[in-house]
């Protein structure tokens, strides 16, 4: 009953680089295969050699290949599907630290208000129509709203007497309380132009372009690579500050530091591509079940995780659905009842395996 | 001279936990201390554990101040078993174990076979082996606290704080864990400081009594001596009544009313 059943203490006891190898390969392939569908179809071998040539730089790989398949997936498909991927991974990984450091199984990257914030700041943007700065203006006043209510919050959390898991929980959902009542003042005042607000909101992956994959992958990679450095630290910290301190961790130091680490790198995400909810609760919820809580072992797979949900995630809607879906609607819309199915299966005791 | 508390205070607010607290303790020592709730036994714990500061006074560990050493290397001195823990994540027994040997792995390197030995010896000596791979939130709580006891032994420091080690055990294993502590005085000349509210085994297993009341010491010395009926009206409000008992060698204490 309460010992873990066999496949899944083999799952946990598997070498930690077997799964990652595992993982990287299921990776790839996906983003190949992804890469292929869409309203132009390319063959999966078409694209292993236009890849094959965009990395190599031998032009001959692609011979015979129509220059709008080349043109499909090298300009359009993949910086799309590259973003997917980095912010799937680097959701999960942020979400698996907050629910180490605030020993909440329901805490996500957005617990300190990094969500509301990003909205605010966006939707104030895209209301006085900002474009001073180009195509980066939205993203760049969405981050600029996320950090300055990071800020916010960890000062709150602090002056309220330390930055305990309820202390931070706590002025988290204050903060975003107030941002949200803002954000519905602001659609308000939008009238029609609200709608572009709304989507926003909603979250996109949309006509990214290769700098936001390569702003993703300057965030994402040192982000989970400092993540994966504390992870013994983590470790402790999700057995209680008391504990954490008596084993060498100065918790009061290094947890509010890995949460604004985290934060940042969820609130660059936000900024890039608008709201995905879910992804950061739900895959390291999911990991820990199958491979257990050590977060050496919890962070690396939930990346990869999460990168393979949110790019078939965004596969379905871009090229699945007839009509596309905001991802953030689609996450939230197959996320929740089965995040419903794990909770019940949690509360009855089937899992038998906390969460 | 392992611990040396000088003129010790501490307050939460305005409400004063440890008051002008002096203490000497000694490599090689079993001190028990006792007190009734709210004495300020605990934060005398995390007071000497360096969790928390002392408010003043000076608080020296081998004769430097607690708070000038890194926290890594303090977790290699000092190991304590904590009053609460709180457990949310389905850690196994071994991984919680195995915990005890982070302060001394490098950070990049896996556990060596030693480490893992010696904690599946640690679980054996704490009569865990059978719970090893079981998950940590599904344990009872005598289980756990076994669990935890194993984790702060595989720590191997020569300075072991218990807070209430035998809160949620049955008397065997009670009995079992505070000979394994007495083993570690014994053998390696550890210092083990342990909060204990059953007045009987802090006499059998402790050297040296630290009686606590309002936050201030009421009384310290060796067991037999330190402890007088007067002493435990004064402390606990209880009359009482102190024989010796020849079958653990040891005096015990009988509470009359």
């Amino acid at each position: 009953m309460s010992t873990p059943n066999p496949t899944w203490q083999k799952i946990r006891s598997c070498p930690l680089w077997r799964q990652l190898v595992l993982l990287a390969a299921v990776l790839c392939l996906m983003v190949t295969a992804a890469a292929g569908m869409g309203h132009v179809q390319v063959g999966f071998f078409e694209v292993c050699r236009i890849l094959a040539s965009a990395v190599t730089g031998f032009s001959d790989l692609t011979e015979g290949i129509a220059p709008i398949s080349k043109a499909a997936v090298i300009k359009v498909r993949m910086p799309r599907i590259l973003s997917a991927a980095l912010v799937g991974g680097t959701l999960a990984v942020a979400g698996a630290v907050y629910q180490g450091i605030l020993l909440n199984p329901l805490a996500d990257p957005y617990t300190l208000g990094v969500s509301s914030g990003a909205a605010f700041g966006a939707s104030i943007a895209l209301l006085l129509n900002v474009s001073m700065l180009g195509g980066f203006s939205v993203p760049l006043f969405a981050f600029a709203g996320a950090a300055a209510t990071l800020m916010v919050v960890m000062y709150l959390a602090a002056s309220a007497g330390g930055y305990s898991s309820s202390n931070l929980i706590l002025s988290g959902i204050i903060v975003a309380a107030i941002l949200s009542a803002g954000i519905s003042f602001l659609k308000y005042m939008a009238d029609e132009r609200v709608s572009v607000l709304v989507f926003w909101l909603m979250g996109s992956l949309a006509s990214k372009t290769w700098a936001d994959a390569g702003l993703l992958a300057a965030v994402a990679g040192p982000g989970t690579l400092v993540c994966v450095f504390f992870c013994r630290d983590l470790n402790l910290m999700s057995l209680g500050t008391r504990t954490a301190a008596s084993m060498g961790v100065s918790a009061h130091r290094l947890s509010p530091a890995l949460l604004v680490c985290v934060s940042l790198m969820a609130a660059v995400c936000v900024s890039i591509t608008g709201i995905i909810g879910f992804v950061g609760l739900l895959v390291p919820h999911l990991v820990r079940s199958v491979c257990g809580p050590d977060h050496g072992r919890l962070i690396p797979v939930s990346f990869f995780s999460g990168a393979i949900l949110l790019l078939v995630a965004d596969t379905v809607t871009r090229a699945v659905l007839p009509h596309e879906l905001p991802i953030g609607v689609l996450t939230a819309l197959l996320g929740g009842p089965f995040f419903c199915y794990v909770f019940r299966r949690r509360q009855m005791g089937a899992m038998g395996h906390g969460f | 001279m392992v611990f040396k508390l000088t003129d010790i205070c501490y307050s939460y607010g305005s409400r004063q936990a440890i008051r002008d607290l002096d203490l000497t303790l000694e490599a090689g020592g079993f001190y028990a201390v006792i007190g009734p709730n709210g004495c300020g036994k605990t934060t005398l714990m995390d007071l000497m554990c360096g969790h928390k500061r002392p408010g003043s006074g000076e608080l020296a560990l081998h004769g430097r101040d607690l708070a000038s050493y890194p926290k890594r290397e303090l977790a290699r001195r000092i190991a304590v078993v904590p009053q609460e823990y709180p457990v949310n994540f389905p850690y196994t027994a071994r991984e919680m174990v195995m915990m005890g040997r982070y302060p001394h792995m490098p950070r990049f390197s896996a556990p060596s076979g030693q480490d893992f030995a010696l904690v599946d010896a640690t679980l054996a000596s704490c009569r865990a082996a059978g719970l090893a791979d079981r998950l940590v939130t599904e344990l009872s709580g005598g289980e756990k606290q076994r669990v935890v006891f194993a984790r702060a032994m595989a720590q191997q420091t020569p300075v072991l704080l218990l807070d209430e080690p035998c809160a949620n055990l049955d008397i065997k294993h009670a009995l079992l864990l505070l000979e394994l502590a007495a083993d570690r005085v014994r053998q390696h000349r550890a210092t083990v400081v342990a909060v204990m509210h059953d007045i009987n085994l802090a006499l059998r297993y402790a050297d040296e009594l630290i009686l606590m009341k309002d936050g201030r010491k009421a009384a310290a010395g060796p067991a037999e001596k330190s402890l007088k009926p007067e002493i435990i009206k004064h402390v606990f409000g209880v009359d009482a009544r102190i024989n010796r008992e020849p079958a653990v060698n040891a005096a015990q204490v009988t509470f009359v009313r």
